[in-house]
């Protein structure tokens, strides 16, 4: 065979795989449909909206008159935003370190300390509860706890401990508040991830130290905590992601007060948007979060790859195969 | 677990009576829930002294307040039933397209698209809530639990389809070769073959669309603001405001009823709970 | 029905899984696919059974061109490694799935399921599910329905693989009658040689996506067209010795490092000629050396281990730096360190090309 004619078999073959590739699209296309449609129209389109917005003085009347970054200005000089964002930063720290800490405590206790198989499974799903619980109906029952009346749940209970007085919890502790209430819905979720992790640690390195005559801690010390380094790594990535976004929980507990106390950035923007209609400052304040957010989403893919954020053990086999050609 | 250290006795003492003091206020509040739900006035806080049913009042009567009339619950309830009865079916029929192609496909433009479904599963949509809005008011549905339900499937699509695609990868090949070889087209293969054997994973993800859409507050709460359309959440957030400090056993009484699909799903799946792959939820 | 595959190509990107294959299956014969794992001999099967689609080349079922045949209407049963039996079906369901599919009347099914039951001996089993068997009657129920339509091809992939060693024997035994019975043409993937060499009519050797060779077992064992089919057929392996060649009048000298071999005159004209002090390959089973006393014309070594293989001892002996593997009687009794002497079958001398591995056994 010339140079020449492979030279044209060569594109010929190329042809033809790249006609099997449109084939193949074509094919796939029935079954994605909807999905593709639904992605685009709910994350992709808004992604982009929000953006643009964020350039209007957008209001309740939905139009669009640009006034370039006037917006993000407003943002910079705006003097709530600073307590807001100091709000944001103890939000998410505090909020973490109780997600991370007491779902380590959690599932060390329940995995490793509680033999008895039917009583780590009562304990892990009383953990569960607050996550399973509808919002609002959550909400509801930290109100009820925390009711500042002497009747109060909480109140009460103090003053038959300890004798101290009542007092208005929420008005007083915003930020406490909400920082235990969220603390305990994520904890069921590192504690869910952590327990998984010390169940798939080999029996032999647990064997190993007790052979070594290693106490208890020097098992969480020396075997459990290394085998958590990384789900450890990955909750406090994944939980920073959701608690910079979330609002649902302040929203409804403290919703933002009293005066901004318990304010922080998410729920700042919903509120410009949909108690002061300022769609476009709104969304400005959005844009910062979603590219924050997108910054993280994108570290998090690089340091833990896309199976490890699956929390899929094994990987989606690199396929240059196809299984079925009809 | 069969590990083959001895915990001392002491410190397990220790762990298990920190467990139950920090357990104790979360089975305090749930506790309440169904006690002052049935009671007018409590002891130390959860002890019933005096059983009533003045507290479910809602279901049969009017809910007023001053002036004010509560919209009745029923309807109401069957709106809630009809936005998360929508979300499952839509949730779990286009997932279940979507996750076929992508386990069992090879088509180009595959990998990008996997790998965009697990960026938009850590994306939190909520941040989108302005943008949302408008979408629905351009193409014509806000206010409608239509609107609600749209939303709501996609932004939870990319987990269920990840998780329909994990149970379609673990059916092998050979199976589904061998309906082909049977007699099968493709389609009789799929539905034939195939679906009944991710039966267990469709009911899975069938049971968390529901729950998800069931507890759904924040764009009903957004983006519906008649009340004829409104939905559990949204009612009760409504009662929480007005009722706050004047009948906590009104306010139990609707937050149980609201609770009843969570407490079944509980009773139902408490093992499978832990396992199934509850990781994967967004808070 | 005969099967004739010519120049089939199939790529996986710009993997080459079947390279150019040729191949003809005469009606009735059982061929077995033989090969190392990753050879393209299940790729073969699958293009067969309609799930690939060549990417080059025909395939042909009697005079037909079926390469856009669906699965579905080429009448084909398969039976695979893992069985592929549908799990939320009984085994009756199983079996009678293929044929509900073809919409027969629900008595002929019932009727062909139970005919087919009591040839497989599994009537007892056909309420029950496929999990709920074992695994050598996992392979009966699919067996079965591969069977049930009656189709003109069988093929089966690696079919005893799953099984342990015992019914392993017995179900080749069975599989071989029950294939010459019905006279259905029967494709049968394996790596096992041993099987390939007791069940089929014809073995073709495939490696790295080619067809290395064809031929009957006895053909493939006595006479190997190449160093890959001389080393893969054969347990043990074949040794392989590199040699010089000198050809001294009418005989073939082999000059190793540390041994001399001429062969007979009627020997040596059997193979092709080559240059002198030309490097080759001289190719010779453990089965046909021998032990003896010291002599002319044989390979001195050193015993460097014995193992016991039951019925024979197999003895590892060292030659300068080369290892040869000699089959000998249970009454062997060399020791490790002894030197012992080589005697070889001259008849069964393989000599090859050190080039291209090809034989150099002149073609009758």
């Amino acid at each position: 065979m010339s140079e020449l004619e492979a030279k044209i078999l060569e594109r010929v073959t190329a042809k033809k795989a790249s006609m099997e590739g449109v084939r193949k699209f074509f094919t796939a296309l029935p079954f994605l449909g909807p999905f593709l449609f639904l992605i685009i129209l709910f994350y992709l389109v808004p992604v982009i909206l929000t953006f643009t917005m964020s350039l209007t003085s957008m209001d309740y009347a939905l139009e669009w008159n640009f006034v370039g970054l006037k917006n993000f200005v407003r943002f910079f000089q705006d003097s709530s935003v600073k307590i807001v964002v100091l709000n944001t930063v103890k939000y998410v720290v505090y909020t973490l370190m109780i997600n991370v800490g007491f779902g380590f405590f959690l599932a060390v206790a329940t995995s490793y300390f509680i033999k008895n198989e039917n009583l780590r499974l009562a304990f892990q799903t009383i953990w569960m509860l607050p996550r399973m619980t509808p919002p609002v109906v959550y909400a509801l029952l930290w109100l009820w706890f925390l009711d500042p009346t002497e009747a109060g749940t909480l109140n009460s209970v103090l003053h038959k401990l300890f004798g101290l007085p009542a007092q208005n919890w929420i008005l007083n502790h915003p930020m406490k508040v909400v920082i235990v209430a969220n603390g305990l819905i994520g904890t069921s979720l590192a504690m869910v991830v952590f327990s998984a992790a010390i169940k798939s640690i080999p029996v032999d390195y647990f064997r190993a130290a007790s052979v070594d005559g290693a106490s208890d801690w020097d098992v969480v010390r020396h075997v459990i905590v290394p085998f958590l380094k990384w789900p450890i790594m990955f909750m406090t990535i994944w939980q920073t992601l959701s608690l910079i976004t979330s609002y649902e929980y302040i929203l409804l507990i403290t919703d933002g007060g009293p005066l901004n106390r318990s304010e922080v950035l998410s729920l700042f923007s919903y509120h410009k948007a949909f108690s002061n209609y300022e769609f476009g400052y709104g969304a400005a304040i959005s844009t910062v979060l979603v590219i924050f957010a997108v910054i993280l989403a994108v570290v998090m893919l690089k340091v833990f790859g896309y199976d490890a954020i699956m929390m899929r053990g094994e990987i989606d086999e690199k396929r240059d195969k196809d299984h079925i050609s009809f | 677990m069969k590990n083959g250290i001895k915990t001392t006795s002491l410190s397990r003492a220790a762990i298990y009576i920190l467990l139950i003091i920090l357990s104790l206020p979360i089975l305090l509040g749930y506790l309440w829930l169904f006690s002052g739900s049935i009671s007018d006035e409590l002891e130390f806080g959860i002890v019933p002294k005096r059983i009533t049913f003045e507290n479910w009042r809602f279901l049969w009567s009017d809910i007023t307040i001053g002036t004010k009339v509560f919209p009745n619950i029923w309807p109401i309830t069957l709106n809630s039933l009809l936005l998360s009865g929508s979300i499952t079916l839509l949730e779990v029929l286009i997932s279940l397209l979507a996750g076929y192609a992508l386990s069992r496909m090879n088509f180009p433009g595959r990998n990008f698209i996997l790998k965009t479904t697990i960026i938009l599963h850590a994306f939190p949509g909520v941040a989108l809530l302005i943008a949302l809005y408008y979408v629905l008011n351009y193409i014509g549905m806000i206010d409608k639990i239509a609107g609600v339900v749209l939303v709501k499937v996609a932004l939870e699509l990319p987990m269920a389809t990840w998780m329909i695609k994990g149970f379609f990868d673990e059916i092998s090949w050979e199976i589904e070769w061998a309906a082909y070889m049977d007699g099968c087209s493709r389609l009789q293969a799929w539905y034939k073959i195939i679906l009944p054997q991710i039966k267990p994973g469709i009911a899975a993800v069938a049971l968390f669309a529901f729950l998800a859409g069931w507890s759904e507050f924040i764009y009903s709460y957004t983006f519906i603001f008649s009340s004829e359309n409104y939905t559990l959440a949204v009612f009760l957030k409504n009662l929480i405001g007005d009722f706050r400090f004047l009948d906590y056993g009104l306010l139990a009484a609707a937050g149980l009823f609201y609770m009843i699909p969570v407490i079944a799903f509980f009773l139902i799946s408490q093992k499978s709970l832990a396992t199934i792959k509850f990781g994967g939820i967004k808070r | 029905m005969e099967v004739t595959m010519m120049n089939v190509v199939k790529r996986f990107g710009n993997f080459k899984a079947v390279d150019n294959l040729s191949l003809t299956i005469k009606d009735g014969e059982f061929v077995a696919l033989l090969g190392p794992s990753g050879c393209g001999k299940t790729t073969t099967l699958l293009m067969l059974a309609g799930i690939y689609k060549p990417d080059a080349g025909e395939i042909i079922f009697d005079d037909k061109i079926v390469n856009d045949v669906l699965p579905k209407d080429r009448n084909i049963g398969m039976c695979f490694q893992s069985y592929a039996l549908y799990p939320h079906m009984t085994v009756e369901q199983n079996i009678a799935f293929p044929l509900k599919l073809k919409k027969l009347p629900k008595k002929v099914i019932d009727e062909k399921v139970r005919e087919i039951a009591a040839k497989f001996r599994i009537e007892h089993l056909l309420k029950r599910y496929p999990g709920q068997i074992s695994g050598g009657q996992q392979q009966r129920v699919a067996l079965a329905r591969a069977l049930i339509k009656e189709p003109n091809l069988l093929l089966l992939d690696e079919p005893l693989s799953n099984l342990d060693a015992g019914l392993r024997i017995s179900m080749r035994a069975e599989i071989k009658k029950l294939q010459k019975e019905l006279g259905i043409t029967t494709v049968f993937v394996t790596h096992d040689q041993t099987e390939a060499l007791s069940m089929s009519d014809r073995i073709a050797v495939m490696n790295k996506g080619k067809l290395q060779a064809i031929g009957t077992p006895e053909d493939l064992y006595m006479r190997p067209k190449n160093m890959f089919i001389a080393g893969f057929i054969g347990n043990p392996p074949m040794n392989f010795l590199e040699v010089g060649y000198i050809m001294d009048g009418d005989r073939v000298t082999l000059k190793g490092k540390n041994f001399e071999i001429s062969l007979p005159e009627e020997i040596s004209r059997t193979f092709i000629k080559k240059q002198n002090n030309e490097r080759i390959v001289m190719g010779i089973r453990p089965e046909h050396l021998s032990v003896g006393a010291e002599a002319p014309n044989t390979i001195k070594g050193e015993i460097y281990v014995v193992e016991h293989l039951g019925k024979d001892k197999l003895v590892d002996v060292k030659v300068g730096d080369d290892r040869i593997k000699v089959l000998t009687g249970q009454d062997f009794e060399g020791k490790m360190g002894d030197t012992v002497n080589l005697h070889l079958d001259f008849k069964n001398v393989h000599l090859f090309d050190a080039a291209d591995g090809n034989s150099m056994k002149r073609v009758a």
